[in-house]
């Protein structure tokens, strides 16, 4: 379980668990951010912002929320 | 009555297809208006068909109940309180569960839907394929299948309008474990008007929303809260989301299609996106972005205000004659509404050259770049769309504060907002340049709006110091797939924003001119804008405040005073007080100095953008705030330019 700021691009996650508020937090599950959902890491630790992808989706995550989003990297296959 | 109406809103997520469907279905019978009580452009549009009128109201993009933006709060308000006749759906089928979570908020509310799986084309590249047939059976509802940017779908969608008569609602819907359905079967039955549909019910009961004004509701909830966790022992808001959640896999896994597919776009749109917001090219990148718009408003723009300028002149010229009426249209209406109307080219481009970059899908990106330094400034990475309106106009950025997500911000922004240099302020510098640092005219001018983005910093600052303690709010949004924007839809939003601001600011002008007429004329008998006629008594009584600052003549009272109406006015009044375009240079050689109207050029920076600016303000976030953005734009701008005069004049420069 690792906060979605130390992923690097390129990598694929599952989302564990929001450290954050409930407003927050439902916000995110509306943007389909959900426990359980599995995102790619288009732009990571490396760049600014944090950009998941699913498809043609992408979800930007300010430097501060994604220190919040606790995931786990799965091996790409 | 034989003729029935039907009220139909769009809705859905953003950029789900929602103004291309509405455009489709209503043609140019489009009405453009406001939402009450506030500016977010309300479309509407009425087809008469088969004998029915149909409404339709293109409501703002939202994803839900989280909405903290204006713009979302109005749609979903729209939908709770409004209760439209029904609600077309429009989902976006390649990205299916997100919209189907909307979706599943509003089948709960109690309307009826007309789902409309839009975006066909682009879920069938991704090898995505949703069999409405199936959707229709389960929901007892008829969903359309649709490519509304091209108009793929819209007869099949016509079709289940005119039997709108027998459209029933939605009969399936997510079920909650027994003691939240209980609860929620005790609410409604129990507060009718506050939870009279499930969807409120839930909300409350999630927290979603907070009703203050009924204590017994209040009561009644946090008891049910209680009840629930413990026997549950979860928290609701995440139980009931993750509910939604499974109904929306449930479908999902009955209806939609999903074979392998190749990502070559997607590739292109990361390999952008890692150059774009990386975070060593991302901001000189934005930065260099933001010059080209500037000049591109400058460049193409400066043309046609100097054709409107030409016009003007000419049909100033036109009405001749020295009657009281004669000068009235003269020298107040046409020079001064003149004043305004030029810069419209200016901030058409404006207008549009930010709906072509929001539109191509690089604007939400560059929010995320200039979050860093927002942030190091206190403010929202999504703040630097309306400081940026603010060199435009800041009467639209100010309005624009609107799309930001929470109180805080849209507070913070709308005080910084003055202080970004408006284009209005931009014929002071020029004509005081033109007169005094011919031979640093760009430099000058250049850290004038430098001073102004320093002053926006710290203002915004010291008010988030003050008044807000809470951590920076956060940043997560969507970001729109890259594509060729469309320029027709871009010149429209820019022509209906243009006219808004044409009519407001048009208005104002028009009023404030009158005055200054009425003034400089009266009492009868007195030269024309002499220091006899009222105006000038005003001016000579408030002249000596500003000794300090360096410049005390009269003219330059009424000019500022004036300005508080509207910068425009500030080069006209002097125009008019001394004496024509022509002497105007050589009396201002007279009455200032280098010095003096370098501090007459921060002050005009600085106080009161103009009273539109800070009636804007005080409609978006009250007029507490509207009256302390007066108190500090004065005390600093006066408190400024006399800084400027004395460090200056001590240092030998006066
Ligand atoms: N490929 C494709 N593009 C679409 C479709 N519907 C809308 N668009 C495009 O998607 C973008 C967003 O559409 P818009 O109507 O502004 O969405 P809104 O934000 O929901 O009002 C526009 O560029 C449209 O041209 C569709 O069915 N297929
Ligand atoms: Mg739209």
């Amino acid at each position: 379980m690792v906060p979605l700021a130390f992923v690097e691009s390129g990598s694929e996650v599952e989302i564990l668990d929001f450290r954050c508020g409930g407003k927050c937090s439902c916000r995110l599950r509306e943007l389909g951010i959900v426990k359980g959902c599995r995102y790619l890491v288009s732009t990571g630790a490396k760049n600014g912002p944090f950009i998941l992808s699913d498809g043609e989706t992408r979800i930007g995550i300010g430097a501060g929320i994604a220190m919040k989003v606790l995931v786990r990297e799965v091996a790409c296959g | 009555m034989a003729e029935k109406s039907f009220v139909i809103a769009v809705a859905g997520n953003p950029n789900s297809g929602k103004t291309s469907l509405f455009n489709k279905l209503t043609g140019s019978n489009l009405k453009v208006g406001n939402w009450p009580g506030v500016t977010v452009e309300k479309k509407e549009g009425k087809v008469v068909r088969g004998g029915i009128t149909f409404t339709f109201v293109d409501i703002p993009g939202t994803y839900g109940i989280s909405a903290r933006s204006e713009d979302e709060r109005i749609a979903m308000d729209f939908l709770m309180k409004e209760k439209p006749d029904a609600v077309i759906v429009v989902l976006d089928s390649a990205n299916f569960n997100r919209n189907f979570y909307l979706f599943t908020l509003i089948i709960e509310m109690g309307l009826r839907v007309i789902p409309v799986l839009n975006m066909s084309d682009m879920a069938e590249k991704r090898g995505i394929t949703l069999h409405e047939g199936r959707f229709s059976s389960i929901f007892g509802v008829p969903f359309v299948k649709t490519v509304a940017s091209s108009g793929k779908g819209i007869p099949g969608l016509w079709k289940v309008l005119e039997k709108m008569g027998d459209l029933e609602k939605p009969k399936h819907l997510p079920v909650y474990p027994k003691p939240v359905e209980q609860a929620v079967g005790r609410l409604m039955a129990q507060f009718p008007k506050l939870a009279g549909t499930r969807f409120q019910a839930l909300a409350i009961l999630d927290g979603g929303i907070v009703v203050l004004e009924n204590e017994k509701l209040r009561q009644v909830v946090s008891e049910l809260q209680g009840e629930i966790e413990e026997e549950l022992d979860r928290e609701l808001d995440e139980l009931i989301a993750e509910k939604r959640y499974e109904f929306v896999y449930s479908i999902a896994k009955e209806c939609v299609e999903r074979r392998l597919r190749t990502e070559q776009k997607v590739a292109l749109t990361d390999r952008i996106d890692r150059f774009v917001t990386n975070r060593y090219l991302g901001g000189p990148l934005f930065l260099f972005a933001m010059w080209l718009l500037f000049y591109l408003v400058f460049t193409v723009g400066n043309p046609f205000v100097d054709w409107i300028n030409t016009g003007f002149g000419a049909l100033s010229s036109m009405v001749s004659g020295s009657s009281i009426f004669a000068s009235f249209v003269r020298e107040g209406l046409i020079s001064g509404v003149g004043a305004v109307l030029v810069f419209v080219p200016n901030i058409f481009i404006l207008f549009f050259l930010i709906a072509v970059m929001e539109d191509s899908g690089y604007l939400s990106r560059a929010a995320f770049v200039a979050d860093r330094f927002m942030h190091a400034l206190g403010l929202h990475g999504k703040s630097f769309i309306p400081m940026l309106l603010g060199f435009g106009c800041n009467i639209p950025a100010v309005m624009a504060v609107r799309t930001l997500e929470n109180e805080k911000d849209r507070v913070l922004t709308a005080m910084a907002i003055p202080y970004m240099s408006c284009s209005a302020r931009l014929p002071v510098y020029l004509l005081f340049v033109g007169i005094f640092f011919t031979r640093y005219q760009s430099t000058v001018v250049f850290s004038l709006y430098l001073l102004g983005i320093i002053i926006a910093i710290i203002v915004a600052r010291v008010l988030r110091r003050i008044f807000f303690t809470n951590a920076v709010s956060p940043l997560v949004m969507e970001l729109p797939a890259y594509h060729v924007p469309s320029l027709k839809t871009a010149a429209r939003s820019a022509g209906i924003r243009t006219a808004f601001f044409i009519k407001k600011a048009g208005t104002f002008i028009f009023g404030t001119v009158l005055v200054i007429w009425v003034l400089a004329s009266l009492p009868a008998g007195v030269p024309y804008a002499s220091a006899q006629s009222i105006i000038g008594k005003i001016g000579s009584a408030v002249a000596p405040v500003f000794h300090p600052a360096g410049f005390d003549s009269w003219q330059a009272a009424v000019a500022l005073i004036f300005g508080f109406l509207a910068k425009e006015v500030v080069v006209g009044t002097f125009g008019v007080l001394y004496g024509g375009q022509a002497a105007l240079s050589s009396a201002i050689g007279v009455h200032f100095s280098a010095l003096s109207a370098m501090s007459f050029m921060v002050m005009t920076l600085v106080y009161i953008p103009c009273v539109a600016t800070i009636a804007v303000i005080r409609r978006e976030i009250g007029t507490k705030w509207a009256t302390l953005s007066v108190c500090i734009s004065v005390t600093l701008g006066y408190g400024l330019a006399v800084l400027v005069f004395q460090v200056g004049h001590l240092l030998g420069l006066g």
